[in-house]
């Protein structure tokens, strides 16, 4: 309970001004891993990990790009493995909320962080999700392809099983999943989006 | 004699198997940072954070070896997840003997350690740390006539080297991005996409007053 003399000070105090506009969003040490799935369908799983660096943020918007539709969203705060709360936004919803050039025409997965970004600390999340877009995923004659202009600078694309590797046009290790599956795993070191293309045959 | 050949073959190839997994683990995904921000050279300074992420079930402390010829000072911990500070601890010699840590290396005399303890790592879980710390190293970081000279290898991904204030940029052996913070300091940043380390030589000499 509020002292008595505080409650006078509260009711005799101007009205408090419209609410300021939350900071802008920040993120950092972003990465994403892009898992192939069956060849044709023009779809992939999309694990991206990234940190919400705003001091004091309590959302996180993530955005869905134009072209691909977007399915099986999740979200986990890394530091305890927990799933988030989440919700499907628009554009302005996004940039009331902090992310003042989002893109109206397009939608955004809005995340509930699990604590408030601590000042000079940050809240670590995984995002999940499964996109469907046949412009960057496709079959061409006998192999596949995945073309895609890569804005985040640490990727990897996974190649669905039993495929082997023909081209890469970006400097990428090569490495073995535990599973067999072979990932391609590159860092973009020039400013600009990497405009990446992977091509994959089926083994005889 | 045959079998002699073989042995000897094994033996040679031995360290090279060894070093495998690391030559053959993600590159793009080791998340391993550091920030070097350098005080006056003429003091073989340096104070510098140190962020990475600790995914292993049930692990509990972060040991840094400290690099021959550098002594450390101020170290600093916290969990940049929470926000939470960390009290770590400089062991020497026979007292790591005693913590009965594992350093990876033979425990000498002049061995030194930061060791900073946070609760275990759960399953699934992971906790993302950064460790401060000011380094003192004549060798690597000096001052030649009036020339400031930083030599010293990067084996992570991502590093930064800021100039101490007052300083400008003359030379880096290794391609960096160059920035200027906000307080008017030279920043440089290297991205090190191969599992290997670079020999960074950076050269900067003072402005002049204005």
């Amino acid at each position: 309970m509020l002292p008595s003399a505080a409650l006078i000070a509260l009711l005799a105090a101007p009205p408090s001004p419209a609410a300021s506009p939350p900071p802008a969003q920040t993120e950092a040490d972003e990465y994403t891993r892009y898992e192939l799935l069956g060849p044709g369908t023009g779809r992939f799983h999309i694990l991206y990990e990234v940190t919400a660096t705003t001091a004091g943020a309590t959302r996180f918007f993530n955005p869905i790009r134009k072209g691909s539709v977007a399915t099986d969203e999740t979200v986990r705060d890394r530091l305890t493995g927990r799933r988030l709360p989440l919700a499907i936004v628009s554009g302005r919803e996004a940039r009331a909320g902090g992310l003042p050039d989002a893109d109206a025409d397009e939608s955004y997965i809005a995340v509930e962080l699990p604590r408030p970004v601590p000042r000079e600390g940050e809240v670590r999340l995984l995002i999940e999700k499964t996109y469907q877009d046949a412009k960057s995923y496709f079959v061409e004659a006998d192999h596949i392809v995945f073309s895609r202009a890569l804005g985040i600078k640490r990727n990897s694309v996974v190649l669905p099983a039993g495929y082997e590797l023909i081209a890469c046009n970006v400097p990428a290790q090569v490495l073995t999943e535990p599973d067999g599956r072979l990932a391609v795993s590159f860092i973009n070191t020039f400013p600009g989006q990497a405009a990446v293309v992977v091509k994959a045959r089926r083994l005889p | 004699m045959r079998r002699t050949a073989a042995a000897v073959v094994a033996l040679l190839s031995a360290p090279a198997l060894a070093q495998e997994p690391a030559r053959l683990s993600e590159r793009a995904r080791q998340d391993r940072e550091i920030v070097y921000l350098l005080r006056d050279p003429e003091t073989h300074a340096f104070d510098l954070y140190h962020d990475y992420t600790e995914s292993r079930e049930g692990t509990d402390k972060y040991l840094n070896v400290v690099r021959q010829g550098s002594t450390v000072s101020n170290p600093g911990a916290r969990i940049l997840d929470t926000g939470e500070a960390l009290k770590p601890e400089i062991l020497k010699g026979a007292a790591i003997t005693a913590a009965a840590l594992d350093i990876g290396e033979p425990v000498r005399p002049e061995s030194e350690v930061v060791v900073v303890r946070f609760p275990p790592v759960a399953r699934g879980a992971s906790v993302r740390l950064r460790i401060s710390e000011t380094y003192t190293d004549p060798a690597r970081y000096r001052l030649e006539g009036d020339e400031l000279v930083w030599d010293r290898s990067f084996g992570r991904p991502r590093n930064a080297v800021v100039l101490p204030p007052g300083w400008m940029l003359t030379a880096s052996s290794i391609p960096a991005t160059v920035t200027e913070t906000d307080d008017g300091r030279i920043r440089l940043d290297f991205v090190n996409p191969r599992p290997d380390e670079i020999a960074v030589l950076i050269k900067a000499r003072r402005r002049a007053r204005r």
